[in-house]
């Protein structure tokens, strides 16, 4: 029914392949420098490997990627730095344009074409959990419903023709082409190139096959969960490598520096935050199977987790690289600003914090009243 | 790269249901505050579960185990963690020799020892920290030479948990002064009974009489009583180190749930829930599940044979941020009510500064994951 496991590390290294070869440091550099989205041919050859397909069924062409795949893949797109708008289009956009295609919607089903193809953009914005949300639906009389964005913060690929938006109880396809929909583009993101905009739109009617109420829309925010923590695992991890490469090869006092036990000590905690993540998100990989409403728990306290204790790593690995790491070109900050740019889209870790603490202050406020 | 995880199935939660359904029956509530009467609960206790068929659970059915796997022990150990008594008082041979013993011991010492671990018919504790070799473990001197069948044994122990209510003591001494400092260990299985023994308590920072130390003077123990090969105890020491972590650490981690739920109902209870309060128990909530998840991990890794070398060591410290963060969370939430009102608050938060150093300091497990997970040259190199 879904990937299994060894067939989720092979196309964990296809990804890998792919996106080592398509976007090599220097073109990251450039496009952050310049706050664009990469110029290379690295989204055609992720949609010729199948990306944009990672989580539709086998019937719609997709591979039918499961929460293991899903995490195993992510933490290349990590790694690899896969910008923000790919990320979207394949969690959210591409199964709410198949969803759509399945009730008839023949734009939706030509739009899904196109994007499976990488002939198409989009991008859009999921949000997680007990988040203020700058977006709002009305069902309408009828058919379908009205939406306003207020300002939504989303990641549009170049070009972008659609975007999603996605909470844990509706999601939409939003049509850039409506007259309705102001797409307002944002510079000075922490995570530059891509493609930041804000969303502005007023009670635009978006027809019933392109929204998703209920458990489908919750499915899509805990697969974004996944796959965000898998990324930012990926980003720890691979700053984690480096740097222990590092600090064995760099040589101070007559002595590798690795051979230091402040150094050797700093290590091992990053060690310990990457290999923590591993196993919560083995955890979550394995809850989800149950439901959204079963993993919630644990992705509360991941949201705060992850983001947090990977953030450590990265400024663990800039520390650690000395002046190095705080020059633009050694590109650490490439991954650090990526962990920053998803920690604030969790809401931040106060707020992530909180809410985890409010949910069981609740609940037992709750039992002491029975 | 995925990590391996448990996975609990129906059979897993039938018996969870079980076990739980009969500690609702039979918790016997509190244990006594006084240490010496708190031991014998605990004592009674393991002997009353074991009747009921809940302890050995992973044990191979010929030594008096019921050959599930271990995901029916986490269970177990979870569940016990919702009773008023979540500690097995013989967890240190459950956990840790008993399973040695399957690795490494003879026929004849599986036959006799590991029947009576199970309902603590014989509690054991282990001898390896030493005066002069505590961080420092290869710099053990106690030693044992042989003397016809048997070996003999002298020197000092420290810091023996339950030494004084053990009948077998797993002791690392030397038998090989010549070899280098990691070689030339063996690991004796001391009956505690022998002549030359003395146990002398040291009150720890509670004024309980937890751990003591333990004097050798030339104590006889069979030559059969070596556990492996003799001059080859630090193999032995080290994979029982390894199989120490997965339900011990799952124990610790299951108490800690219960004393956060604890938390959060006298918060609760207080009207206490703005965000500052809310935002300091979600930080301590997120420590736990990440570190239940690990164990999960860690299991599993033992069960499939995939553990990396050293990676317990992570388990450990991920116990110890837990530990002390949710402690001191609980004193500085409660201030007044834990200081002086106090349902364990300030005894646990003292409680807590020992989880950094028992069974290996952080700063050892740091080591520890330094050379033997990233394989960091040594100082000096």
């Amino acid at each position: 029914m879904t990937v299994a496991a060894d067939l989720g590390d092979e196309l964990a290294a296809v990804f890998d392949g792919v996106l080592s070869g398509t976007l090599p440091q220097a073109a990251l550099l450039e496009a952050a420098r310049e706050d664009r989205h990469p110029t290379t041919a690295y989204h055609q050859a992720m949609a010729d490997v199948g990306f944009f397909g990672l989580r539709l069924g086998t019937e719609d062409g997709g591979l039918d990627a499961g929460g293991g795949t899903l995490v195993s893949l992510f933490e290349v797109a990590g790694a690899r730095l896969l910008p923000s708008a790919s990320h979207e289009e394949a969690l959210g956009l591409a199964p709410l344009l198949a969803a759509a295609a399945r009730h008839g919607d023949h734009d939706a089903a030509s739009w899904l074409a196109q994007l499976q193809a990488g002939h198409l953009r989009g991008g859009g914005r999921t949000f997680t959990p007990r988040l203020d949300m700058s977006a709002s639906l009305r069902t309408a009389s009828g058919d379908g419903a009205l939406v306003s964005l207020d300002g939504v913060w989303a990641w549009l690929g170049p070009d972008a023709r659609l975007a999603h938006v996605a909470t844990p109880s509706w999601a939409v396809v939003v049509d850039l082409d409506d007259a309705g929909v102001r797409v307002e583009r944002h510079a000075g993101a922490v995570d530059p190139g891509q493609g930041l905009c804000r969303l502005h739109a007023r009670d635009i009617a978006v027809p019933s096959s392109r929204l998703v109420v209920g458990a489908g829309a919750s499915r899509l925010v805990l697969d974004w969960q996944l796959a965000a923590f898998a990324e930012i695992l990926g980003c720890g991890a691979h700053l984690l490598a480096a740097t222990v490469s590092y600090a064995v090869e760099r040589r101070q006092f007559g002595q590798r520096i690795a051979s230091f036990q402040a150094i050797a000590h700093r290590l091992a905690d990053m060690t310990v935050s990457v290999e923590a993540v591993r196993s919560a998100l083995a955890r979550l990989v394995t809850i989800a199977e149950s439901g959204p409403a079963a993993a919630e728990p644990l992705a509360a306290s991941l949201r705060y987790w992850v983001p947090s204790a990977i953030r450590t790593v990265c400024e663990g690995a800039i520390q650690v690289h000395g002046g190095l790491g705080f020059t633009w070109e050694a590109g650490l900050h490439l991954h650090y600003r990526r962990v920053l740019q998803l920690q604030a889209a969790m809401g931040g870790a106060f707020t992530a914090a909180t809410e985890v603490g409010r949910m069981y202050l609740d609940r037992a406020a709750e039992a002491s009243h029975v | 790269m995925m990590l391996p995880t448990l996975q609990f199935g129906d059979a897993e939660h039938a018996l969870a249901k079980q076990i739980r359904v009969w500690i609702e029956q039979h918790d016997p509530g509190e244990p006594p505050a006084e240490y010496a009467a708190r031991m014998q609960a605990l004592i009674a206790w393991q002997r009353q579960l074991h009747a009921a068929g809940f302890v050995g659970l992973s044990w191979p059915v010929e030594y008096g185990g019921r050959g599930l796997g271990l995901a029916a022990e986490a269970v177990l150990t979870e569940e016990l963690g919702r009773s008023s008594m979540p500690e097995l008082i013989n967890r240190l041979a459950l956990y840790t020799w008993g399973p040695t013993l399957l690795r490494f011991g003879t026929e004849a010492q599986r036959h006799r020892l590991l029947a009576p671990m199970l309902d603590a018919g014989e509690i054991w504790c282990q001898g390896f920290s030493e005066p002069d070799a505590g961080s420092d473990l290869a710099g053990i001197r106690t030693s044992a030479r042989r003397d016809g069948d048997a070996l003999v044994v002298s020197g000092q122990k420290v810091w023996t948990s339950r030494a004084e209510l053990s009948a077998w003591n797993a002791l690392l001494v030397r038998t090989d002064p010549d070899q280098p400092p990691h070689r030339g260990l063996s690991l004796l299985i001391v009956d505690m009974r022998s002549p030359g023994i003395t146990v002398g308590p040291l009150r720890q920072m509670l004024d309980e009489p937890h751990f003591s130390e333990v004097f050798f003077d030339d104590v006889r123990v069979p030559a059969t009583n070596v556990l492996g090969s003799v001059d080859h105890g630090w193999e032995v020491a080290m994979a029982a180190m390894g199989f120490e972590r997965g339900l011990f650490v799952l124990e610790r981690s299951t108490r800690l749930l219960r004393r956060f739920d604890h938390l959060v109902q006298e918060l609760a209870d207080r009207g206490r829930r703005d965000d500052q309060v809310a935002s300091r128990l979600g930080v301590v909530r997120a420590h736990l599940d990440v570190l239940q998840a690990r164990v999960y991990s860690t299991l599993a890794g033992q069960v499939q044979g995939t553990l990396r070398p050293g990676a317990t060591s992570v388990d450990k410290l991920l116990l110890t941020v837990a530990d002390q963060e949710l402690f001191a969370a609980a004193f500085d939430l409660l201030g007044d009510d834990a200081a002086s009102a106090d349902h364990g608050w300030s005894q646990d938060l003292m409680l807590s500064r020992s989880v950094s150093i028992y069974s290996g300091t952080s700063e050892i497990q740091k080591n520890v994951i330094a050379r033997q997970m990233l394989a960091l040259p040594r100082n000096g190199a």
